[in-house]
């Protein structure tokens, strides 16, 4: 693939569930490399947009293209293969219950990669020192975990198996500022250690500055603005300032 | 008047919905099928599912066939005592083939339903809500393959061996009653001799098949078709069970007709 083309890029992608609307004729470039946020207050298609690049929802309308691959018209291998370089960080995990927390890091090394126990769990090792988790962790059930530690089980298990392209769905939602802080160090080390490209959804301001290369913000179905950290702080579309300055006046209505 | 309108209008919802699910129910089946002889073959979770659903169950199953089959010896042999008098050495042609063919297979299945069927449809519904399902999708396992097809083994392969151990359990049971109230062990045992046929025992398992893949299929289904969190979860659970017992009571009519139309 040539280097200037995206890694992702969604073409007029339009999708409803029932009468609600929740894309309509979304544009969106991610170019190798960078880490792109996409703000918007909740319920307005952020975790869609995801879904739909991770192959988990067909696009009613328009195309989801993944490294040179149009999504919606792979096969189930095909669409398997590809997301062997992709790595999806769920909001509240998703971790497999009845698996220990190995098991869960280790998922698709064993069982798609048929990786050997003892390789294996030397990559897990090395995985969760990356997102900072002590190996006495290993075999404990998810159930067992706090919130901030499911979450970087979560990413250890996307990273496992060195993913070009990882999806972020509201990273730091529901954990403290401490916790909050760490997975964004954490967001900046994957870009900066694995050179991977990053798509990360938040309403998470805060979160947003710190790991973004640009922001998009989404509203109403549509991306209405797109730029870098600062130029989205300063931007003077009444929407976007509005979101990013938390505030109750402005065009949003509030319900 | 109005009341009446609107339970008619809730029988017909609950119907549209059911013919609905049964359509995807089907789908369903179809999906497990091709799965099914994908590699790769999943030995450990086949076992742990049987290990779930056919070797824990069998306290139940004991519990159930026992008193089934005692309280079988016990209204036939009064009835065959004291209606129609002097007929009590038939106690134990009447209780081996009730058990065999219809009780063993039916009660089997539905005590089955109840405790694993609903078991799989939460721990599927809870996943789903949790998005672990998609994470599943994400992780390149089919959740089809990874989830439904060793339950759909598992329930077709343990309920066939469950009622044949509750079979031979409430014919046991059977026995104890009538050796104690009404006729000696020899003739219970002679009378399951002259009438109990090998054709008997079959048809109790061709059911057991049958009755397993109708509960791994609706369970699974419920289970993914789980929506609205722990509310949705609860739904899928009884929706599971009720849907399970609904279906074994009608495919056991249609069943027995087919059987006895193969002269098994």
């Amino acid at each position: 693939m040539e280097s200037n083309s995206p890694a992702i890029r969604l073409v007029k992608v339009s999708k409803s569930f029932g009468d609600r609307k929740v894309l309509d004729q979304v544009d969106l470039d991610v170019k190798a490399g960078e880490t792109l946020v996409i703000i918007g207050r909740s319920g307005v298609g952020k975790s869609t947009i995801l879904k739909h690049i991770a192959g988990l929802l067909a696009p009613d309308e328009g195309e989801v293209w993944v490294e040179g691959q149009d999504v919606a018209k792979l096969k189930e291998d095909e669409v398997n293969e590809l997301r062997k370089k992709m790595g999806v960080v769920f909001q509240y995990a998703a971790l497999f219950d009845s698996l220990t927390v190995y098991e869960n890091i280790a998922f698709r090394l064993l069982r798609d990669f048929k990786m050997p126990h003892a390789k294996a769990l030397e990559v897990v090792r090395r995985k969760m020192e990356l997102v900072g988790l002590k190996d006495d962790l290993l075999d404990l059930k998810p159930a067992q975990l706090s919130g901030g530690m499911r979450k970087r089980v979560g990413l250890a298990r996307a990273i496992a198996v060195e993913p070009e392209i990882i999806l972020y769905d509201e990273p730091t939602s529901g954990l403290d500022p401490v916790t909050s802080e760490a997975i964004n160090d954490l967001i900046l080390d994957m870009q900066k250690k694995l050179g991977v490209t990053s798509l990360v959804v938040t309403h998470d301001m805060h979160s947003a500055y710190k790991v973004a290369n640009r922001i998009a913000m989404i509203y109403d179905g549509k991306i209405i603005g797109a730029g870098t950290p600062d130029e989205i702080k300063s931007s003077r579309d009444p929407y976007i300032h509005q979101f990013v300055t938390g505030s109750v006046d402005g065009p949003m209505p509030i319900r | 008047m109005k009341s009446i309108y609107r339970s008619i209008e809730d029988f017909g919802r609950f119907l549209v919905f059911f013919i609905n699910d049964m359509g995807e129910m089907v789908f369903l089946t179809w999906r497990i099928n091709v799965w099914m002889f994908k590699k790769p073959f999943d030995g450990k979770l086949i076992f742990e599912q049987m290990v779930k659903i056919g070797v824990e169950s069998i306290p139940v199953a004991l519990n159930t066939a026992l008193f089934t089959g005692m309280v079988l010896a016990l209204q036939s042999g009064y009835t065959l005592e004291t209606k129609i008098k002097g007929v009590s050495q038939f106690i134990g042609s009447v209780v081996s083939i009730s058990m065999v063919r219809e009780l063993g297979p039916v009660l089997t299945a539905m005590v089955i339903a109840g405790r694993m069927g609903s078991a799989v449809a939460a721990e599927i519904g809870t996943m789903q809500v949790t998005e672990q399902i998609d994470a599943l999708y994400t992780l390149a396992a089919n959740p089809v393959k990874y989830l439904a097809v060793p339950r759909f083994l598992a329930f077709t392969f343990m309920l066939p061996l469950l009622i044949i151990f509750s079979d031979f359990i409430g014919w046991w049971g059977g026995l104890f009653i009538c050796s104690m109230k009404f006729t000696s062990s020899t003739i219970y045992i002679e009378s399951t001799r002259s009438s109990l046929e090998t054709g008997d025992i079959m048809g109790g398992v061709i059911k057991g098949l049958f009755f397993g893949a109708i509960i791994a299929i609706v369970a699974c289904r419920q289970g993914f078709a789980t929506t609205n969190g722990a509310e949705g979860v609860g739904r899928a659970t009884t929706n599971a069970v009720v849907f399970s017992f609904m279906l074994i009571l009608i495919s056991d009519y249609f069943l027995n007709a087919i059987l006895i139309a193969l002269h098994i």
